[in-house]
């Protein structure tokens, strides 16, 4: 989109009119974007992106190759290969890297220093393997502390297993001659895990030591620390996902998905979890911190990853961007800490505007630029590697969205105008999703909620919005129509969707509340 | 074909005949036609990455010639392992990677199909084709005188990376046969193997072409990798290397590369294991290689079946498929798997 259009918005009720003369917005009038020009016959799909402490670019690609990339003479040098489905990279210095492959956490070291890798460790293998194709490995996050997480994804029913797997074989729905039989869909489940620790996000210290941190998950394809040093997870509709969501990860709890609960410990050998009725597993879960209503927010989310800039790259540091495979888009999440959990609102940030589909990984340089890497593996998605500049102008946007009672606190980055009129300017609608066994789920309860009161705050950038009803257990979305900045600029990204598990009561000690 | 056929316009103009000498021990022209008693020009490329020659022989003695060529041993390289022979017609000198020699030639006046053939040592399985002479030709798919990759038509070599194709080369793929953490290795001289990481063993070799990785590659992975050549030996007992009695706990540990060849490190109960797998160059097959450097305890490798291949050992004592050797032997040991002739 560009500046020149000059829209003409004629809003008028009763006893009140007023005209707003903005440009469209579009976020391409803030940050730019250069594709990065690959190897010929490189398959760019991209599995993960990060810097070497030098500068270099490390990249790794769906046919087992790991490149470094030079952005100043923009050359890239073959690093390592011969890799099975990487999906993760970490630059540990700018001769070593971790990476995550489809059958283990991998260091990859060039030891003599010629630019090419020759030692390939194994960090852990620690986990199971069917052969399944949906069996992908994410990750490594990595904590303060050097420590790996990994998120592995379930199995998907969309084929059996293989007459060889690795680790130890458990499924109390389907036995091995079961899983070959043509009737194996229904008894194994829409996703399975059928060996060691599918579905679970795994801690893997430096040395190699594994530990089960947290079950629960379906495809978390998407794992990164916020600054604070808090672990997200994104996962994806599906079966006993209603929306995709984004998970703050602690050890120890369950995040929904039960297929994976077989390899807890306390899990009552034989029980198939298929069998347990879901209001049992509804008690145990955490929910989201954020979802992301499918169909027009993201449908298939990847890597979180904060923006730790601090404002090279405008005016959102610290806040988390996801990726998402369908659109043209990455995510911005709007974190809010509420009652000691973590909940808050996703809105589009970077949407249409040059971006290929499939935005799958992210780094950012040094100097603030944001480079992506896409991928699809045959669904929806992209390839490449971009990389995206903000050129120093503030976007209108939303900056936060912060729950109040009876409302919400929300700041934008810029000062509003004067004649913005919250009860015809900001649209309220809410709904939830239900949490079952089946494929996603419809929006269920959805209902507009009208604007009770406001208030501006006097740095003219902030308004507290009161609604007519404020419940627990829905997503909270708000419409922005024609709002715009006092310097004429219109909101860039005007939907926003806020995840309200639990309500406030201004301190700390509000319980975690949820939709009777 | 790079076959280019001039009609007579008198005898001064010869037939011109170009053959590449590639990867996967191939020739790119596997048979070409050529009038009798006619010039013909030959001129052989070589574009892979070890030494190839081509030797025309008269009609039915390409696998002597080999042979006898293999039997030069020592005195191979400076005769460029040429046999002295009245089976050779013709011959190039041994290529070096990118050279090219032009062979010139008056084909026999004897109609017949006369084979062509490297004799570098090895290679002669592998790597032949037919110069037809006043015969006519088979259905490609029915001609016994060319290679079985070339009548299947599998000798395409697909660029799934930006470096082309190179050996040795390694995937980490699903491979049929094998745990989901296989490993496939391209060597040179058209060797190739599958080790498993989920079982710390060797699962099968096999010599030609290295894998088709695109049924994995095209999508999401739900695919096997094929293999591009023909098996030869192919682990029938289960199990690892054992160190010691009693059940053997395994660990993949990784791979260091030697000369772009994994390395393959593991621990068996808690005792570090190496093995390096190389080509053999006298004939096809492979050595693995294994050092146990810190060990006491007696060992046994599972290295069945040993019958149908040209099976050797360092040292140890083999019965039915169990190669055991004590801690000082089996320090540094090697084991080979050469294809019968």
């Amino acid at each position: 989109m560009k500046m020149t259009g000059i829209a003409k918005n004629i809003l008028t009720t009763a006893g009140f009119a007023w005209v707003m003369v903005s440009h469209a917005a579009g976020i391409s009038d803030y940050y730019s974007i250069e594709k990065i020009a690959a190897p010929k016959g490189l398959d760019t799909q991209v599995g993960g992106l990060d810097f070497m402490p030098d500068g270099r670019l490390v990249a790794c690609f769906h046919r087992g190759e790991v490149y470094t990339y030079e952005p100043e003479s923009r050359e890239w040098k073959l690093f390592a290969d011969g890799l099975q489905e990487p999906l993760g990279i970490r630059a540990i210095n700018d001769r070593e890297v971790v990476v995550m492959q489809r059958p283990e956490l991998t260091r990859i070291i060039d030891s003599d220093g010629d630019g090419e890798a020759d030692q390939y460790q194994t960090i852990s293998d620690g986990f199971g393997m069917t052969g399944n194709y949906h069996e992908f490995a994410f990750g490594p996050a990595k904590d303060s502390k050097g420590n790996f997480y990994v998120g592995l994804n379930l199995a998907s029913n969309g084929a059996s297993i293989r007459p060889e797997v690795r680790g130890e074989f458990r499924h109390y729905g389907l036995n091995r001659e079961g899983f070959k039989s043509k009737n194996y869909k229904g008894p194994a489940g829409r996703m399975y895990a059928a060996t060691p620790y599918r579905g679970w996000v795994l801690k893997v210290s430096p040395d190699g030591k594994m530990t089960p941190f947290a079950p629960g998950f379906r495809s978390p394809n998407g794992l990164g620390f916020d600054l604070q040093d808090r672990l997200f997870v994104t996962d994806n509709q599906g079966d006993w996902l209603g929306t995709s969501k984004l998970f703050h990860v602690q050890q120890g709890r369950f995040y929904g998905h039960p297929a994976s609960l077989t390899w807890s410990d306390d899990w009552k050998k034989g029980l198939n979890p298929l069998k347990v009725n879901p209001k049992e597993f509804d008690g145990q879960r955490t929910r989201a911190a954020v979802l992301f209503p499918q169909g027009f927010m993201a449908n298939s989310p990847t890597q979180p990853l904060p923006d730790s800039t601090g404002g090279k790259f405008g005016p959102f540091a610290g806040q988390l961007l996801v990726g998402e495979m369908n659109r043209s888009r990455i995510v911005r999440v709007m974190l809010d800490k509420v009652a000691g959990e973590l909940q808050g609102a996703c809105v589009p940030f970077y949407d249409n505007a040059g971006l290929t589909r499939g935005s799958h990984r992210f780094v950012f340089g040094k100097d603030g630029s944001l480079w992506v890497g896409q991928t699809h593996l045959s669904w929806v998605g992209g390839e490449g590697v971009q990389r995206i500049r903000w050129n120093g102008k503030t976007p209108m946007d939303v900056q936060s969205m912060k729950l109040i009672p009876g409302g919400f606190q929300i700041t934008f980055t810029k000062r509003l105008a004067k004649f913005t009129h919250v009860p015809k300017q900001f649209h309220f609608t809410r709904y939830y999703y239900s949490y079952r066994q089946g494929y996603g789920s419809p929006q269920h309860g959805k209902e507009s909620i009208k604007v009770a009161g406001s208030k501006r705050l006097g740095d003219e950038k902030t308004m507290m919005v009161y609604l007519d009803k404020m419940n627990p257990g829905f997503v909270y979305q708000l419409d922005l129509k024609g709002v715009e900045a006092e310097d004429g600029s219109a909101v860039v990204n005007p939907l926003i969707c806020y995840t309200l598990n639990r309500l406030t009561n201004g301190d700390d000690k509000a319980p975690h509340l949820v939709r009777k | 074909m790079s076959l280019v056929c001039t009609p007579t316009l008198g005898q001064a103009e010869p037939q011109r005949v170009t053959i590449n000498a590639r990867a996967g021990l191939q020739y790119d022209v596997v048979r070409f036609d050529a009038k009798p008693g006619a010039q013909v020009e030959l001129k052989l490329v070589n574009t892979d990455d070890m030494a190839h020659n081509l030797v025309l022989t008269k009609p039915g003695q390409r696998s002597a010639v080999a042979n006898a060529a293999l039997a030069l041993g020592a005195e191979g390289d400076a005769k460029n392992w040429v046999p002295d022979s009245d089976a050779v017609l013709f011959a190039t000198p041994v290529l070096k990677p990118d050279s090219t020699h032009v062979l010139k030639f008056a084909a026999p006046k004897t109609p017949g199909v006369y084979p062509y053939v490297c004799t570098f040592p090895g290679h002669g399985l592998l790597m032949y084709g037919a110069m037809y002479v006043g015969v006519s030709m088979p259905e490609l798919a029915k001609d016994k005188n060319v290679p079985e990759l070339a009548r299947q038509g599998k000798t395409e070599q697909k660029q799934y990376h930006a470096w082309g194709n190179k050996r040795p080369l390694m995937y980490r793929i699903f491979m049929p046969d094998a745990s989901p953490a296989a490993i496939a290795v391209a060597l040179k001289h058209g060797q190739n193997y599958c080790w498993d990481a989920g079982q710390c063993r060797l699962r099968y070799a096999w010599y030609g072409g290295f894998v088709d990785p695109w049924p994995v590659w095209r999508g999401n992975g739900n695919g096997l990798a094929k293999v591009l050549g023909t098996k030869y030996w192919e682990s029938e007992l289960p199990g690892s290397i054992q160190i010691g009695s009693g059940k053997s706990e395994l660990r993949f540990l990784g791979y260091r590369k030697v000369d772009g060849q994994p390395e393959f490190h593991y621990r068996v109960n808690n005792v570090d294991v190496f093995e390096l797998i190389t080509p053999l160059h006298s004939v096809i097959g492979i050595r693995r290689s294994f050092r146990i450097p810190d060990n006491t305890k007696p060992v046994s490798l599972p290295v069945g079946p040993t019958s149908r291949v040209a099976f050797e050992h360092s040292a140890g004592k083999l019965k039915n498929g169990i190669l055991t050797l004590t801690g000082k032997e089996a320090a540094a040991f090697s084991v080979s798997i050469g294809l019968i002739k």
